[in-house]
């Protein structure tokens, strides 16, 4: 029956339980606003290079000029075939984007803009545009593949398709069909996208030049280096394009919206105020506990225990909390992200990382805040307690 | 508790001040005393008087600003840490209210204590120590109860089985009868004293109950820091509870009065007072007049302390006053004569009769 920090700690915590369940609803509380707030913050991100992750390529080819994929400035496409050249790269594709107005097929009066992305069918580096037939499926004049988590308001195009309902509408008052759908998913920047061949795109954007590329993708041979075929390829070609490996791309993609845009700044603040909130909820529980039974303590002190094992009992107290409060507040975090992808195709997603992360912050929070709270008993004579 | 053992408490020259921004307020004055093996000290005083102080700094729960504070043969001037732990373990303490752990039943309560002892015991030992001492101070029914489930006066015992639970040799008691009613207050009291003889430990019990003085071995009282011996202590206290009785029921005073200046005068005639007549008296007192106990105890009390010095010169025979006490009594009587110009014949006359049931030389010169 000897009674050890934890016993004791247990006891503490668990002989209240209206006191507990408001303990651990409030720790539960603080998990969820950071969970919340790291979860969209990761999800601006993530959405924002859905491209960059779902395109095979191995370089990418892009103009200086370029501050983000939504809108990228064109380049001479004979940069790309230039490249072509050097040791190690075994094939390229040049990538046609643009902004298109597409009519919502159910309600021809609302027109919206798409994201229009067209190459070479024949080309690699479309894995993401499902199989080779549908693929092939866009030879053909005026058709177009269709993101099926676009947002509603370009009508109901993936479900009418699957339904086996024949979808025409118009992008840039041209005619054309869909054949096929391929899933990608909404950003900050792009609301739906459509994939077509090169031929269709320049249909869609009459006033393009096929001269004139938006990216370039570089497909080097097995086994080649990336970072010597990459400096060969940027010393040698003008400097009217930047070559970017796979993180690199997706670094400045990512660069751009934390630094250039006030969308990042606000999900860091958010972050950091979802953090600064946690800290202060934990904090206010465990330092009313530990105010709450400081008689106790201060008793515990002056029958002969130390500081030492006090402050064992605190930290028990406050990490049993946390891994206690940490359950329903992860939960509750999985309800929150499945409502937000939900309502907006955005890709909030839980990851082993930030859980552990939360959870180490919570306890971190819970344990630091104990025995901020108990600073004043380590101190004190336990007379001036009483 | 054999005679080589050290004194358990020792204090000597102790000062201590509270300091505040404002003011410093001095609590204790160069303060000295000790407690005896197996001795019960019972510290009072009026509240402020710095009782709670002294016991607090020898239980080393606060630290020793000036003076010297040994308890079980360590100094705790300037102890660390370390040392006041140690010193905290070795000594069972009782609280004003019982300090319990709410979330822990009676009988983990007490094993809080019983586990922080060198003594090294299994945990069956252990459990059987804990109920064995909750049986002993009539909670044996209750050790897996909640403190929350008890009554002030059951808490409380509790909170002593968890300070005797090590058997201490030193128990200090911080006003622990505060919060009780004057039936538990008394058991309590009681109960710690019965312990405490039973395993010889020292005790220090601070109070302002009067009701349980008569447990010591020996009263200190503290007045604005100092301690005061009992008889200076107990005269201011009791003349002004006289003065009061007398400004608030001046009637009841008198009769009162009466009845012990009776009751002297009755006694007096053979020159003492035996047990037969002791009884009597009592008895009288209690059935025909109308005085509650309480105020057949002052009468008492009256009567025999103008009697005690009397009767302890009839029975020895030898003078319980020196000469030059005698003198000064004596002189002190001729003073207060003196003081409305000149001794009258009267007043001589009682001196002398004074002098002469006292037993004190005549003083033919002054004749």
């Amino acid at each position: 029956m000897r009674l050890a920090p934890y016993k004791i700690a247990w006891l503490q915590i668990s002989h209240q339980k209206l006191r507990l369940l408001a303990a651990v609803l409030g720790v539960s509380f603080a998990v969820v606003l950071v969970f919340v707030q790291l979860g969209f913050q990761q999800a601006l991100y993530d959405s924002s290079v859905r491209w960059h992750t779902a395109l095979g390529y191995d370089l990418a080819l892009i103009s200086p000029k370029t501050t983000y994929i939504v809108n990228p400035p064109g380049f001479p496409r004979n940069r790309l075939y230039q490249a072509l050249g050097f040791p190690g790269v075994e094939s390229v594709t040049p990538v046609y984007i643009g902004i298109g107005n597409w009519r919502n097929p159910d309600d021809p009066v609302k027109v919206r803009n798409i994201y229009v992305m067209g190459f070479d069918p024949s080309a690699a580096g479309f894995r993401l545009a499902g199989d080779p037939n549908q693929v092939q499926k866009l030879r053909l004049p005026d058709r177009v593949l269709f993101d099926r988590f676009s947002r509603a308001e370009f009508g109901a195009v993936a479900r009418q398709f699957e339904a086996g309902e024949p979808v025409s509408t118009e992008i840039n008052d041209r005619d054309v069909t869909v054949v096929g759908l391929f899933e990608l998913g909404t950003s900050f920047g792009i609301d739906g996208s459509i994939i077509t061949s090169d031929l269709n795109f320049r249909r869609i954007f009459p006033d393009r030049q096929p001269s004139r590329i938006e990216l370039g993708l570089i497909h080097l041979q097995p086994g080649a280096d990336l970072q010597a075929t990459r400096e060969q390829i940027s010393s040698t070609i003008p400097g009217d394009v930047r070559v970017l490996t796979r993180d690199e791309f997706v670094q400045h993609e990512v660069d751009y919206w934390s630094n250039s845009t006030p969308i990042g700044y606000v999900f860091g603040l958010g972050v950091a105020m979802g953090l600064a909130v946690g800290v202060i909820v934990v904090y206010q529980i465990l330092f009313s506990d530990v105010q709450d039974h400081l008689r106790e303590y201060a008793t515990l002190k002056a029958m002969g225990y130390s500081n030492f094992f006090l402050s064992r009992v605190v930290l028990n107290e406050a990490v049993m909390l946390a891994l206690i409060g940490f359950v329903p507040g992860i939960l509750l975090s999985l309800l929150v992200y499945a409502q937000a992808t939900e309502a907006t195709n955005l890709p909030v997603e839980m990851t082993v990382e930030r859980a552990v992360l939360v959870m180490v912050l919570t306890i971190v929070m819970c344990a630091g805040s104990g025995l901020l709270a108990l600073r004043k008993l380590r101190s004190a004579d336990p007379a001036e307690v009483f | 508790m054999s005679a080589e053992a050290p004194v358990p408490v020792v204090v000597e020259n102790v000062s201590y001040v509270y300091r505040t921004d404002v003011s410093d307020r001095q609590v204790l004055d160069d303060v000295s005393m000790q407690i005896a093996p197996g001795e019960i000290v019972i510290l009072t005083g009026p509240s402020g008087s710095g009782k709670t102080t002294l016991i607090t700094l020898i239980g080393a729960l606060r630290a020793v600003q000036s003076g010297s504070v040994q308890v079980l043969g360590r100094e705790i001037l300037n102890a660390g840490e370390r040392d006041r732990c140690r010193v905290r373990q070795q000594v069972g303490y009782i609280f004003q209210h019982h300090n319990l752990l709410d979330s822990l039943t009676v009988a983990q309560n007490v094993m809080m204590s019983l586990q922080l002892s060198q003594q090294k015991l299994s945990r069956k030992e252990q459990r059987q120590r804990v109920i064995e001492v909750l049986e002993r101070v009539g909670l044996g029914e209750h050790v897996d109860k909640h403190p929350r489930a008890l009554s002030g006066g059951q808490n409380q015992r509790a909170g002593i089985a968890r300070a005797l639970v090590t058997h201490p040799r030193l128990i200090l008691a911080d006003e622990p009868t505060a919060s009780l009613d004057k039936e538990s207050g008394r058991n309590v009291v009681d109960l710690i004293q019965e312990l405490c003889r039973e395993q010889g430990t020292s005790v220090a019990l601070v109070t302002h109950d009067n009701r349980i003085l008569d447990v010591a071995d020996n009263i200190m009282h503290l007045e604005d820091g100092k301690i005061q011996t009992v008889s200076e202590a107990m005269a201011t206290h009791s003349s002004r509870m006289l003065k009061l009785l007398n400004k608030h029921d001046p009637g009841a005073a008198q009769y009162l009065s009466a009845f012990a200046l009776a009751l002297t005068r009755v006694a007096m005639a053979d020159s003492g007072i035996d047990d037969a007549e002791r009884t009597m008296i009592r008895t009288v007192l209690n059935d025909s007049s109308k005085l509650s106990p309480g105020e057949v105890d002052l009468v008492m009390e009256l009567a025999l302390s103008q009697l005690r010095c009397r009767q302890q010169d009839g029975d020895g025979g030898s003078a319980v006053f020196s000469a030059d006490q005698a003198q000064h009594f004596l002189d002190s009587l001729y003073a207060v004569a003196a003081a409305d110009g000149e001794v009258s014949p009267e007043e001589r006359v009682e001196i002398q009769n004074i002098a002469r049931e006292l037993g004190f030389p005549v003083d033919s010169g002054r004749l």
